[in-house]
């Protein structure tokens, strides 16, 4: 059978009663199968068609890069036991064998339980963009606390893998699980946080500086910090804060700058041109994939309540007062974005020629206790230092609730931590 | 995110200064018959082994038509006052030319990791100082690839210096032969409205050289 006629089977299969409550996997059987679809839904979802990112895509997408190979490559998780091991010899083959991610079209069953498994597997283990620089971070248990990569439970190092490529040759690669993922304090990999000490640009710089780099020339990587990475190729030191995933279905816009309208199938999208793009557009993922890897994370902090205004009425009047017009109690957002001049902070992620539109994008405080860094830039690190006047002069910026007084601002904090927390945390 | 600021300075600085650091021997690379580089023995891209591309290549800006022999002499380190660790190149005695030099953690020692490509297992000798590679002040060291020289990749072929991925962080990754598959040839090829100044690297992922931009994933 071929593709398009697996992939129409797919839709009627789904149509014939297999969907979920909202309908996401009829979504995703058009967007894996319909080539008009994605390219419509595609086009429809930026908000400005003009900048960088946008015109990249609505550019290649239809033709160029859908007629790219798809990529499915053998890859393994590096363990602590590869720690120090490619010191002498980075490109020495490994010896555990690793496989490509399964099921995929053809073997995968159309059923919400089924891409949840492979988006999760996808998650740890599909290899987002090769990345031996990082890799170099795993010369030694010192080389990896000062890069902020995390070894978990299972002994799995920073969402790392190796994957074997078309030459035959070995890379490191950095999958979602590297920056989208930390441990907590029993060490157990918990998927969607942001890892707020992943520092790319320090790991850059040290190599860079350790093969004879002008220490002046490459301080720039170092404006980064941990937690941030500049994405854009646009010439400007804009490094914004790696997202929380968790919640990500409430927010209304995709980056920061809000550069496309959010929906799981615009996530997909999204989530496939950035795997495209991360390989310089060698490749393509599997849709099934792209559409397993979106619908995982649309499910990501799922569960929880609104805020507690029961338990905490004062801070729900200050809650009402100061940030409701914007960031709904119950996790939506009622202003999905503002424009950069209103919300005061840093505007080089906002303005970038890349992925800019001259807003910032209104985030759901959906589980924002759970957040190790607020604002795009990820300049702040907690509710108490949001709302505290005094890092004005550093941080300037989103102002809204920091004229309140101690107990007001307290308040107001107790309620904001249980915005998508379960009852009881 | 720049684009190459740091690594257009260290180039201009090997090509500046440096030009004794390197010299070039017409004996062919030492070890090449018993190893060879990772990927050519076993695989290889089509036409590479044995006859050549199955095309007139044209010359690249940079290729390596003989192996380098890296000079010997290293400069002094550059260790920081006041920082912890090493105070002076005579405390790095762990491997060759030892040199007490900053970095973000206190003063460290770096060495040179070989003098020529017979000391890099598969791989190939990135001497100090040599154009578009290591600075001047760096250590020799290993890189790998699918090549070492020229004739590695056949008649008529061509083993040239890559950038890695994400932008050129740390300079020349690897040493890969031009293919008749190639997307572009130098980085003058690379510049594109919507992705800003990109270089022509060699991509594993597809085995060919293409154009590279700095992105970073996400």
């Amino acid at each position: 059978m071929s593709a398009r006629l697996a992939g129409l089977a797919l839709v009627a299969l789904v149509a014939a009663g297999c969907a979920t409550d909202d309908g996401a996997l009829a979504e995703g059987a058009r967007y894996v199968s319909d080539a008009d679809f994605r390219e419509a839904r595609l086009a429809a979802s930026f908000v400005a068609p003009e900048n960088g990112y946008s015109g990249l895509r609505i550019e290649r997408y239809g033709e160029q890069w859908s007629a790219l190979e798809p990529w499915n490559p053998p890859v393994r998780a590096v363990t602590e036991a590869d720690v120090g091991a490619f010191v002498d010899d980075p490109w020495r083959p490994s010896t555990a064998e690793g496989g490509a991610l399964r099921p995929v079209l053809g073997e995968l069953e159309w059923t919400e339980e089924a891409l949840l498994a492979l988006g999760e597997q996808a998650f740890e283990r599909y290899p987002v963009q090769l990345a031996d620089t990082i890799g170099e971070a795993t010369a030694s248990r010192e080389a990896l606390d000062r890069g902020g990569l995390w070894v978990d439970d299972r002994a799995r190092v920073g969402g790392l893998v190796r994957v074997r490529v078309a030459d035959g040759s070995e890379h490191f690669a950095v999958t979602c699980a590297t920056c989208h993922a930390r441990t907590d304090d029993r060490g157990r990999l918990v998927h969607g946080a942001t890892n707020p000490r992943f520092d790319w640009g320090a790991i850059a710089y040290d190599r860079a500086l350790a093969r004879g780099g002008d220490p002046d020339a490459l301080a720039y990587l170092l404006t980064w910090g941990p937690g941030q990475v500049d994405v854009t190729p646009d010439d400007a030191d804009n490094a914004a804060a790696i997202t929380d995933l968790r919640g990500v279905s409430r927010h209304r816009y995709l980056h920061w700058a809000g550069t496309i309208e959010n929906d799981l199938v615009a996530l997909a999208l999204r989530l496939e041109t950035l795997l495209i793009t991360s390989v310089q557009q060698a490749r393509r993922p599997p849709r099934e994939v792209a559409f397993a890897l979106a619908l995982y994370v649309w499910r990501m902090g799922e569960g929880g309540a609104p805020g507690d205004a029961a338990s905490e009425p004062e801070g729900a009047r200050q809650f009402e007062r100061h940030c409701a017009s914007c960031h709904g109690a119950d996790g939506e957002v009622p202003t999905p974005r503002v424009r950069i001049a209103d919300v005061g902070t840093d505007p080089a992620v906002g303005e970038s020629r890349t992925r800019g539109t001259g807003f910032y994008r209104t985030p759901s405080l959906w589980r924002v206790v759970e957040r190790r860094q607020l604002l795009h830039d990820g300049s702040i690190e907690s509710l108490e230092a949001l709302l505290d006047p005094a890092r004005l002069g550093d941080a300037p910026g989103h102002d809204w609730g920091t004229q309140l007084d101690p107990a007001e601002r307290a308040a107001l904090i107790r309620f904001t931590r249980t915005i998508g927390a379960a009852r009881g945390e | 995110m720049r684009v190459r600021s740091a690594w257009v300075i260290v180039a201009m600085a090997g090509a500046i200064g440096c030009q004794s650091h390197t010299r070039s021997e017409d004996a062919g690379p030492p070890g090449l018959v018993d190893a060879g580089p990772p990927g050519l023995v076993d695989a290889g891209p089509p036409g590479l082994v044995d006859a050549g591309p199955f095309c007139v290549l044209p010359v690249p800006e940079r290729h390596r038509p003989t192996a380098d022999v890296c000079d010997m002499t290293r400069p002094p380190g550059s260790p920081s006052p006041g920082l912890e660790g090493c105070t002076s190149d005579a405390e790095c005695t762990d491997g060759a030319n030892g040199r007490c030099s900053a970095s973000r953690f206190g003063n460290e020692c770096s060495y040179d990791e070989c003098f020529s490509d017979g000391e890099c297992g598969g791989g190939l000798c990135l001497c100090r100082g040599a154009r578009g590679g290591v600075g001047s002040y760096g250590n020799n060291l290993c890189v790998g690839g699918n090549c070492r020289v020229d004739s590695d990749c056949g008649s008529g072929g061509f083993c040239a210096p890559s950038l890695g991925d994400c932008g050129d962080y740390g300079g020349i990754v690897g040493y890969y032969c031009r293919t008749c598959e190639d997307e572009c040839l130098n980085d003058s090829d690379c510049v594109d409205p919507m992705q800003g100044n990109g270089y022509c690297a060699y991509n594993p992922v597809s085995a060919r050289w293409a154009c590279s931009y700095s992105f970073c994933a996400g």
